[in-house]
């Protein structure tokens, strides 16, 4: 990819989009960290990863680095009829936990959750439980939380839970935005959360952790995990349920070209992965999707493991009328 | 019966004049428990709160001097050629900036000033958007209807004879406006000015869509708060409620009350 024109009057400054779980960990430390190593102008906005994704197809963002988490936004990009990515490398994974604060109605039961001593989905399931989750038209998490829902259902051998802890799939109660929800939750306005392992770490909240065959972050349940799906409403795309890797790109929309790959082998440097682990994010051996031969080599020397044929996957039932 | 109305109707106003400031200083004051005293000052000598407010002040007073550039005009466009027919029409655009939810706004003005639009093909090297440019734009779009509205009013309030006898004693219409127009509708003029400030520096929803980097103070409360909660974002909203501080005190001296602000508050005897 050649840089446009306009990558001289930016050169400085590398502009990354990024899944919005991260944004304690990049705001605070990567990008600081990123800045000082190499020189180059962090600059970063957080946002749930399908929303990025929509507003790079809309032409309203033009990032030099999209992180995202799971790998289906990125997909998005890349199957459009225009591409706006052309790979994408998988560098880290993420747990599905359910986030509780001590401003809970309901935190003993949470607390005994926790330890074991009650199942959560009974908690969830009381009489005027208030749980929060983002959209799923919007954040990955929020259909993750749907497909470990539809997954606990299958696990447990009750046909009932999802609907006695979710509710409708964009149910109203429920759903908020994700720059709010760990704050009304800490304002005592819900009783507990759908979060990733590594925000509720960041954000100091206790959790629960859930069975490792309904938290989508084992791959030796793979299989088990496509038994949960949820299909987005833009384009009728079906997500099904997967190990959850925080993937990233470098989209065709970039201004930075060597800012863009600076950043993308400081996430897979020593210290960038140090950073991820001990703010919660489980960093894995990198593995590349798409076209391989597009990957700048600096980064695609790192990875471990490639799977060129992903494109045209039949996990994706597109409309015929897409963008 | 005279004086039990009076007193009755000071109390009235007294009483709800008490809950509608109590209505808004309440929220204000349960910040203190937000506020933790060693963290509190760290929070607020950060750089990129300091930053964020500077840019706050610096791009509302560039976006509030092209609002009067361009505003004021129209305004008194709006006020005094009553014969123009699409007037209606004109007065609906005006408020649009002011009904349409900020989101929708930004979202409006990055088809006309985003990437792919057509304007930035003719301006290539101009980043309209992601910038300080992007900041003002968006502020000038949703800051728009006060200085119109406010500016309108003021002229109407004016009466028409004094620009009419200015003119007769052989004044320029532009001398007109400026020497006796501006002048006498100098009040609502300058609370334009004000308004349209403050609701730029305040601005958040088109400012996250035209420009969230650089980040304006709005846009640093909102991600302090994402990132830490209201703990976080405690330090950005003390700030802006010393901007208010500072608004109202910068009204009393554009308005000449100044001198009472040196005099410590006793009523000058002047002739005002």
């Amino acid at each position: 990819m050649a840089p446009s024109a306009q990558a001289q009057t930016s050169k400085d400054k590398v502009f990354v989009m990024y899944a919005a779980s991260l944004i304690k960990t990049f705001e605070n430390i990567i990008g600081p960290a990123f800045q000082n190593e190499t020189g180059y102008v962090y600059e970063g906005e957080a946002r749930g990863s399908v929303q990025v994704a929509n507003m790079i197809i809309d032409g309203f963002r033009t990032p030099d680095i999209f992180v995202s988490a799971g790998t289906v936004p990125i997909k998005r990009l890349m199957n459009n009829t225009t591409p706006f990515a052309d790979w994408l490398v998988k560098f880290g994974s993420a747990e599905m936990v359910i986030a509780y604060s001590p401003t809970s109605r309901f935190f003993n039961d949470l607390e005994k959750a926790r330890i074991g001593e009650t199942l959560w989905y009974q908690v969830l399931a009381k009489q005027d439980f208030k749980f929060g989750r983002t959209d799923p038209e919007l954040d990955p998490k929020g259909y993750y939380m749907i497909i470990a829902a539809e997954l606990a259902n299958l696990y447990y051998n009750n046909s009932g839970i999802k609907q006695r802890t979710l509710g409708d799939d964009r149910n109203a109660k429920q759903i908020f935005p994700e720059e709010i929800l760990k704050t009304i939750l800490e304002q005592g306005q819900l009783d507990a959360v759908a979060a990733y392992k590594h925000e509720a770490v960041a954000r100091g909240l206790p959790y629960i952790t859930l069975p490792p065959q309904i938290n989508l972050v084992d791959p030796a349940f793979t299989d088990f995990y496509r038994n949960g799906s949820y299909t987005l409403g833009k384009d009728g795309q079906t997500v099904f349920g997967e190990p959850i890797y925080f993937s990233f790109t470098i989209p065709t929309t970039l201004k930075n070209l060597d800012g863009a790959i600076s950043f993308g082998d400081f996430l897979l440097s020593t210290n960038g992965r140090n950073i991820l682990e001990d703010q919660g994010l489980n960093p894995i051996k990198p593995i590349a999707e798409g076209e391989l031969e597009s990957i700048p080599s600096s980064i695609r020397g790192v990875v471990d493991e490639e799977n060129p044929a992903t494109l045209l996957s039949q996990e994706y039932n597109h409309n015929l009328t897409r963008k | 019966m005279d004086i039990a109305k009076q007193q009755g109707f000071s109390i009235l106003i007294l009483i709800l004049s008490a809950i509608t400031v109590a209505y808004i200083v309440f929220p204000l004051v349960s910040i203190v428990t937000f506020v933790e005293p060693v963290k509190i000052f760290e929070s607020l000598t950060r750089p990129e709160l300091w930053n964020a407010f500077v840019l706050s002040l610096v791009s509302a007073t560039i976006s509030t001097s092209l609002l009067a550039l361009f505003g004021i005009p129209l305004a008194y466009f709006l006020a005094r050629y009553r014969g123009f027919r699409g007037k209606f029409v004109i007065r609906v655009i005006v408020i649009l900036p002011l009904v349409l939810p900020p989101l929708a706004s930004g979202a409006l003005l990055l088809g006309v000033f985003g990437p792919n639009s057509p304007l930035t093909q003719y301006f290539p090297g101009v980043e309209f958007t992601q910038s300080v440019l992007g900041v003002i734009l968006a502020q000038i779009y949703v800051a728009s209807p006060f200085m119109i509205l406010a500016s309108q009013a003021a002229f109407e309030s004016v009466d028409e004879s004094y620009e009419k006898i200015s003119r007769s004693l052989g004044k320029h219409r532009l001398e007109t406006f400026f020497r006796i127009s501006i002048p006498l509708a100098k009040t609502g003029i300058i609370i334009g000015v004000i308004m349209s400030w403050v609701r730029s520096a305040g601005e958040l929803g088109a400012t996250m869509m035209m420009a969230y980097n650089p980040h304006t103070i709005s846009i640093q409360i909102f991600e302090d708060n994402a990132i830490g909660g209201l703990r976080q974002a405690v330090s950005g909203i003390i700030l802006v409620v010393l901007l208010a501080i500072l608004v109202i005190a910068v009204f009393y001296i554009l308005s000449n009350k100044g001198s009472r602000i040196i005099t410590l508050g006793k009523p000058s005897n002047g002739n005002r």
